[in-house]
């Protein structure tokens, strides 16, 4: 009973994997993440200007988006080179705490999601 | 009305106690991805742990056994190990989650290296657990995990949809999204689902119930806090869901840092409200850190008969205490390694939805045994509710691993 | 149920908790020995250590088993037996009949570090 199941899910699943790599899941994947983590080091340059947050979260976390980044970087150098440039414009924003330009990059990189974007 | 402090001290531990960091990562992305549209998985969720939490604390007051005690017996010795072996190393990778989700908030806090906390952070809660009694190291992360509030409070702040919020609660599945995210929304039930029930809830709260001695006459406390309690908790944890779909899903923001989702709080009110957000997710991870610890030797002390329990002295139940001193070790030599926290959480919610069936069964066997519980059997609400939640269990737990690989541990 | 009450099944005493006289954990009854012939078996003994899982799990688990474990056994005879609830109770001591005596020897280590 149970290896039925597990033979009828793997039959479900396959194609659905199938699918899913047609649309191209690994650059997805790459633009989302390095979407979301140029919004959230956005978010929190914004606040750290506002002064809604502590010194020492704002550094910490400036770090960490910096370093997800950097990251990024790399897997964009093996897999995906035409994210390099963004990718490293995200970098420098970062590193020169500018909140705008990594609004832009971000929203840049949504729409390059297309309709996965947003989906609502 | 010591029986009303009690009770109420219970229901504000399992509160303080309710949202760990796979919850709080889980709930932060649902909200930011899917909007309200996840809810009603935590509140099915929350339905499950509460049903199966009262049966071990039942069983643990009517048997004076826990529930891995008597999974041995019903489960049969070959397909018992196995259940331990999975949920020790399940057990193992959740605390070192724990530890690593703690030490990166204390970062956040004070700025030291991510190491240094992790190591400071196991040693202090080896030190806890080795010198306080059960009920206070409850309490201890229970009330102050309380300081969690913020993010509900928060939600009243930002004045969300209250009506989208509602509807939430209704089950649905979003049939208009594209395959992908839809793939992705699948992955994100599961993944909610294993985080609301992980085993080791049940293991420690069953434990604990015997720690405390429990009696047929706790049994009305045992059901209050646990639906109260559980119920309560997670409305936290939709809190922190509604606050990343009104606040971070305009933004772009779906929290990929552990830091990210202190800024639900920080965006309504400033740093105290950031500091409290922090704090309360200290205490909040590092009391899922000494549950899951404890667990992990619960379990190897429980199956293989050996002393146990914090109501003994360290030398009384030796090889107890080891086994959780090794918990922390191993669990600490892992974060060292320098894996990701919210990697680690990725494994533990897939490892642990695997072994949930496993889990579960036994317990709503036993806890329908006449044998075992006399006049105290499950009634036929609880059976209905039990049936049906390890139904869905087990469908979840089918689905995990394809889900898993198919969106990449929900980065899809 | 009291000891000369009749089993139905194995697993009514089997992965039991042995719980001795002063209210000691003793292990787990890891199998049991039969007495007697078809229509009259008997318990004569409990079984109690990491060799008792032989024939109870897979010839590759046990190998495992015992090289971690070790394969020691402790027979406990029926007669020492009080009764049977959700665990066994022993009506003698632990160290009678030859149990607890890893337990006891980590108790000893463990009572040597200060504070425990």
């Amino acid at each position: 009973m149970v290896r039925k199941s597990l033979l009828l899910l793997a039959f479900v699943a396959a194609p659905l994997a199938a699918r899913a790599q047609d649309l191209d899941s690994g650059k997805l994947i790459a633009i989302r993440s390095l979407r979301t983590v140029a919004a959230e080091a956005a978010l929190v340059v914004d606040l750290r200007q506002h002064g809604r947050v502590t010194e020492t979260y704002a550094e910490e976390m400036q770090q960490d988006a910096e370093d997800e980044l950097n990251g990024l970087r790399k897997q964009a150098e093996k897999k995906n080179p035409d994210l390099l440039s963004i990718t490293q414009q995200a970098i420098d924003a970062a590193k020169a705490s500018d909140a705008r330009a990594l609004h832009a990059i971000a929203d840049k990189l949504l729409a390059m999601e297309g309709p996965h974007g947003r989906a609502d | 009305m010591g029986g009303l402090i009690e009770i109420t001290l219970g229901i504000m531990t399992a509160v303080g106690g309710f949202v760990d960091v796979s919850e709080m990562v889980f709930a932060a992305q649902a909200g930011s991805r899917f909007v309200f549209s996840l809810i009603w998985v935590f509140a099915i969720a929350t339905v499950a742990i509460a049903v199966f939490g009262e049966m071990s604390g039942r069983v643990a007051a009517i048997t004076k056994q826990p529930v891995f005690n008597l999974m041995r017996q019903r489960l049969d010795l070959g397909p018992g190990i196995i259940a331990l072996v999975a949920s020790v190393v399940v057990s193992i990778i959740t605390c070192a989650a724990e530890i690593g989700g703690t030490a990166t908030v204390l970062k956040y806090l004070t700025g030291w290296p991510y190491s240094v906390l992790a190591a400071l952070t196991t040693l202090a809660l080896v030190a806890i657990i080795w010198t306080l009694p059960f009920k206070w190291i409850e309490r201890l992360f229970g009330l102050l995990g309380l300081l969690m509030i913020v993010f509900a409070v928060a939600t009243v702040k930002i004045h969300p949809d209250w009506g989208g919020v509602a509807r939430g609660f209704i089950p649905q599945v979003p049939v208009s999204l594209p395959l992908k995210d839809l793939v992705t929304y699948g992955y994100f039930v599961v993944a909610i689902i294993s985080a609301v029930l992980f085993p080791y809830e049940t293991y420690f709260y069953s434990s604990g119930g015997v720690e405390e001695q429990w009696k047929p006459k706790d049994l009305k406390v045992n059901r209050l806090v646990a639906i109260v309690g559980f119920a309560l908790g997670s409305m936290l944890a939709i809190s922190i869901l509604v606050n990343a779909a009104v606040l971070f899903r305009p933004l772009h923001v779906d929290p990929s840092i552990v830091g990210t989702s202190a800024l639900q709080a920080a965006i309504p009110f400033g740093r105290t409200g950031l500091l409290m957000a922090l704090l309360g997710m200290v205490f909040a991870f590092s009391g899922a850190a000494v549950e899951t610890g404890l667990s992990s030797a619960y379990s190897l002390a429980q199956f293989l008969g050996w002393e146990w329990g914090r109501f003994r002295k360290p030398h009384e139940a030796p090889r107890f205490t080891i086994a959780w001193i090794a918990t922390f070790a191993l669990s600490l030599a892992i974060v060292l390694t320098g894996v990701q926290a919210l990697d680690l959480v990725e494994w533990a919610v897939v490892l642990s939805i695997v072994v949930l069936p496993a889990t579960y069964l036994p317990l709503i066997l036993i806890a329908n045994d006449r044998k075992y519980m006399d006049r105290h059997v499950n009634g036929p609400v609880s059976n209905v509710l039990g049936w049906v939640s390890y139904a869905m269990i087990c469908i979840a737990a089918l689905a995990a691993l394809p889900l898993y690989f198919v969106t990449q541990g929900g980065k899809l | 149920m009291k000891p000369n009450g009749s089993l139905k099944l194995l697993a009514e005493v089997r992965d039991l908790q042995i719980v001795d006289k002063d209210g000691r954990s003793c292990g787990i009854c890891d199998d049991i020995e039969l007495d007697g012939g078809p229509g009259k078996l008997a318990i004569k003994a409990l079984l109690v250590g990491p060799g008792a899982y032989e024939g109870r799990v897979p010839n590759w688990l046990f190998w495992l088993i015992k090289r971690i474990a070790g394969s020691r056994i402790a027979r406990v005879p029926w007669s020492a037996v009080d009764k049977i609830s959700a665990r066994i109770f022993l009506n003698v001591t632990a160290e009678e009949v030859g149990l607890r005596k890893v337990e006891d020897r980590w108790v000893r280590k463990l009572q040597k570090v200060p504070t425990s």
